[in-house]
């Protein structure tokens, strides 16, 4: 480094300002050059001289420049007032916390909208024994009227027999009940059917039931013969043979000539078997051998009657 | 508010002026009271005279205000201050050139008698000679031209580095270079016969 060159930077070494390297060629050079040296101290000596006492403020000047800058903001025109309510909200956009939020909240917003009830959080479905959902026996309340009639006309028939059969018919409610469509049903067409059947006095109803009648069915014959056949069961099933007697004899006389009327006729046949009315039953089984379903069985049954 | 006001404290020039330029005003009073005293004593120094340096210095800080938005992270807030200032300073020679340089002398005069001339100290008290000394270079300074005595003033009492007093004025560095290195020979002539010159020497 020369001395002009020395010269140049001097400011900037008395005020600490150089690089290294610089600052190292100055200090090789101020070594050897007295003259450069000599005005190096001089400018160091006038640095620490020449300090300036720093000079306060008048009192209030902070409060003054921030009263006047309020006032500054209080007419800043819409476009900077804009620009500052924008980097107000940038500013908290930013943050973590409010983007949370909002999408928390749009989540459940979401989910309000979207997220559906399980199905095992439905209520509860009752069903009846064939599996009709209860909720849609108002739509097939028709559908099963005469099912229902018939039904119920049997309960009083039995209740008008013999002992077991008032007892049958006691255990009659408590099958309806089990039967849950079926109670509902009979209970509906119920009182009508009662009606109807104290007028027949006590007979059990046949094809001029009213309570068929009036049944809107629209149902066919041989779909409403079976469900009769099967309320016929139930009742052999829930109170015994004594009971179910009566409405298989119905259903044997009502379709004498169909496969329901064979079925009902095995099934006679079978109760008065068991009741030991077996006169009756055989009468019954020997229709039964002309009939090609029923044939082999009938006759095994005979050969069993003859066998006692 | 302990805990803000720590936070206020430990941040830099740059962050608290981000905060304002969104919507902080206490960071505005922070660098107000941060920075009064250094700008207040360049206008008075520069200007001579104490009402047109509060003047000048409250005009600084609502330019701060109104130039806000221009103000970068990246930039050096002391020295974007200070550009700010360098406008302002131009506009007061331009608007009262007269009045600069009539209280001038008198304005300084006024203020280093302020520093304790009423209860005189002895003669060889330190603090005393001291005083004798800041008033003679603040005279001497007075007498520069403007463009050395803004640039000496901004490296002694605003402590920018030359880059910056550079970036400030809109000159190059070694223009700065050589306004400072005039300047302080000029003030050195009226200090050297002093005995705190013959003991910084040392």
């Amino acid at each position: 480094m020369d001395c002009e060159t020395f010269e140049r930077i001097v400011l900037d070494r008395v005020f600490l300002e150089l690089d290294e390297l610089t600052m190292g060629a100055a200090q090789r050079h101020v070594a050897h050059c007295s003259r450069c040296r000599s005005i190096e101290v001089g400018l160091r000596a006038t640095r620490d001289v020449c300090r300036l006492p720093q000079m306060a403020p008048m009192e209030g000047f902070t409060e003054g420049v921030v009263a006047a800058e309020k006032q500054i903001h209080s007419i800043l025109p819409f476009r900077q007032r804009a620009n500052r309510a924008l980097s107000v909200l940038a500013a908290y956009a930013m943050r973590p916390q409010p983007t949370m939020a909002a999408l928390l909240l749009l989540m459940i917003g979401a989910s309000l909208f979207l997220v559906r009830a399980r199905p095992a959080e439905r209520d509860l479905v009752q069903i009846t024994e064939r599996g009709v959902p209860e909720g849609e026996i108002e739509q097939s309340d028709h559908k099963d009227n005469n099912f229902a009639n018939s039904f119920a006309s049997a309960i009083p028939a039995a209740a008008q027999s013999s002992d077991p059969a008032s007892r049958a018919s006691t255990t009659t409610q408590s099958t309806s009940n089990a039967h849950g469509n079926n109670c509902i049903v009979h209970c509906k067409f119920g009182s009508n059917c009662e009606q109807d059947s104290g007028a027949l006095g006590g007979q059990p109803l046949n094809a001029d039931n009213p309570c068929e009648e009036t049944n809107p069915s629209n149902q066919s014959e041989p779909q409403f013969a079976m469900h009769e056949l099967d309320a016929a069961r139930a009742i052999r099933k829930a109170s015994g043979c004594v009971a179910a007697i009566q409405p298989f004899e119905a259903l044997r006389q009502k379709y004498s000539s169909s496969e329901i009327g064979q079925a009902a006729t095995w099934d006679a046949a079978e109760c008065y078997s068991k009741t030991n009315r077996k006169q009756i039953a055989r009468s019954l089984f020997e229709t039964l051998t002309s009939s090609p379903k029923y044939a082999k069985r009938a006759k095994a049954q005979l050969d069993a009657l003859d066998s006692h | 508010m302990t805990r803000f006001s720590e936070d206020q404290k430990e941040a830099t020039d740059e962050m608290l002026m981000v905060r304002y330029q969104r919507g902080r005003r206490d960071a505005f009073a922070s660098l107000v009271t941060r920075h009064a005293t250094t700008i207040f004593s360049v206008s008075f120094y520069l200007l001579g005279n104490e009402a047109q340096a509060d003047k000048l210095a409250q005009d600084t800080f609502l330019q701060i205000v109104r130039e806000a938005a221009t103000f970068h992270l990246e930039a050096h807030f002391r020295t974007w201050v200070f550009g700010l200032f360098h406008k302002l300073s131009n506009k007061y020679y331009a608007e009262i050139p007269d009045q600069v340089d009539n209280t001038r002398n008198a304005g300084l005069s006024n203020s280093v008698d302020a520093f304790g001339t009423e209860s005189v100290p002895p003669a060889s008290s330190r603090s005393f000679r001291s005083q004798i000394l800041a008033r003679r270079v603040a005279n001497r300074v007075a007498t520069l031209p403007i463009p050395m005595r803004e640039v000496f003033l901004y490296k002694q009492a605003g402590l920018l580095s030359l880059q910056n007093i550079a970036t400030a004025t809109g000159a190059d560095v070694d223009t700065v270079r050589h306004l400072l290195r005039a300047s302080f020979d000029r003030i050195q002539d009226c200090v050297a016969d002093t005995e705190e010159y013959a003991r910084a020497l040392r």
